[in-house]
């Protein structure tokens, strides 16, 4: 989003009486981007509703919190990886008891079409990407998905930009490795 | 040598998109983005009017400490003219105890209200009050509509404790 438009909408939040409309703008220009991150993580579309909406309810809670040190988009971006991670932790902890079973539950969902509908050749790529380390597959789908540089990874996961190239040179290799084409 | 690697994701990068592509197959509701601000707001708004209601009940509780404190003492005067007549001693079991305490042994009952009053942990009249009581209470607050001075009323207090409590829940302390 032009930065331009950023600061359009933080003059309209900023306003009491144009915060609502602000607001409603800030959801539309914002929705399909952080529900695609999230969904390429959580995989339901029940799960990302709920996740988007918690957001976008954390964003509201937290606008007289955000201080326009990084962009309007990096700030939604951080708020959006961090309660997809939470959420991924907390299904682990709460219904599965390791990491695997959470994968193995995800993978499940890939052959249901209600959740995923790509041919064999995609979802064997999906089945590959949830093999990787949650914080790895953030980074995978960031860049491989979302187009995202790695400057503004950086910016968004507080990670330096040298250990983002290492982390997503990892996930190539592993990819490449589970999906067998050397 | 940075350049080799470089080139080497880039490549390994483009391989994966050339067999598996990068389209978007998570499948979308219709009109799910259409909705989703509507149902956004919808719950900022239902969780403003939470959060509302949450700090009246926290204010009405609060509130509801002084009068509960007074209609008790009140309940116990009532309670004691009404009682005396019948008894031997116009001070019972309890009252006599607090009575005690008192280093001259006079038996006051100003000394033993103000022990109500001022000595008596909030925290032992808020236990005091049982779930039934909070139901109460609720169905009160929820009955008022929650406006600014939703607090219960003091005969509202009296009533509760007349029905709620014993004397000697109240004497116990």
């Amino acid at each position: 989003m032009p930065q331009e438009d950023d600061k359009r909408l933080l003059n309209l939040l900023a306003q009491e009486k144009t915060k609502n409309y602000g607001f409603e703008l800030l959801v539309k220009a914002y929705q399909e981007r952080i529900y695609s991150i999230v969904r390429r993580m959580v995989i339901s579309h029940e799960d990302t509703n709920d996740i988007v909406q918690d957001i976008f309810i954390k964003v509201w809670q937290n606008l007289n919190s955000f201080r326009q040190e990084s962009s309007l988009y990096t700030w939604i971006y951080r708020i959006a990886v961090n309660e997809s991670l939470r959420y991924l932790k907390n299904k682990k902890i709460k219904i599965f008891s390791s990491e695997a079973d959470v994968q193995k539950h995800l993978e499940q969902l890939i052959d249901n079409p209600l959740h995923f509908n790509g041919d064999q050749l995609e979802a064997k790529l999906q089945k590959a990407i949830l093999k990787l380390p949650p914080k790895q597959r953030l980074v995978f789908n960031m860049k491989y998905y979302e187009d995202l540089t790695y400057e503004q990874m950086s910016d968004i996961l507080g990670t330096s930009i040298g250990a983002l190239k290492a982390s997503y040179h990892l996930a190539i290799k592993k990819l490449e490795q589970h999906l067998d084409i050397y | 040598m940075k350049d080799k690697k470089k080139i080497d994701i880039e490549f390994s990068e483009k391989r994966l998109e050339s067999l598996f592509g990068k389209r978007n197959s998570f499948p979308v509701p219709e009109d799910y983005f259409n909705s989703l601000p509507n149902v956004v707001m919808q719950r900022i708004q239902a969780e403003n009017t939470n959060n509302a209601i949450q700090k009246n009940v926290h204010f009405a509780r609060k509130r509801w400490l002084i009068p509960s404190i007074s209609a008790m003492a009140a309940a116990l005067i009532g309670l004691l003219f009404l009682f005396a007549p019948f008894s031997g001693s116009f001070y019972g079991p309890n009252e006599q105890k607090v009575a005690n305490l008192d280093s001259n042994n006079s038996l006051n009952s100003e000394y033993y209200f103000s022990h109500i009053l001022y000595n008596l942990p909030y925290s032992h009249i808020l236990n005091s009050f049982n779930q039934d009581g909070e139901n109460y209470l609720d169905s009160v607050i929820d009955s008022r509509g929650l406006i600014p001075d939703g607090a219960l009323k003091e005969e509202e207090v009296i009533d509760y404790l007349y029905y709620h409590m014993s004397v000697y829940d109240i004497t116990q302390y």
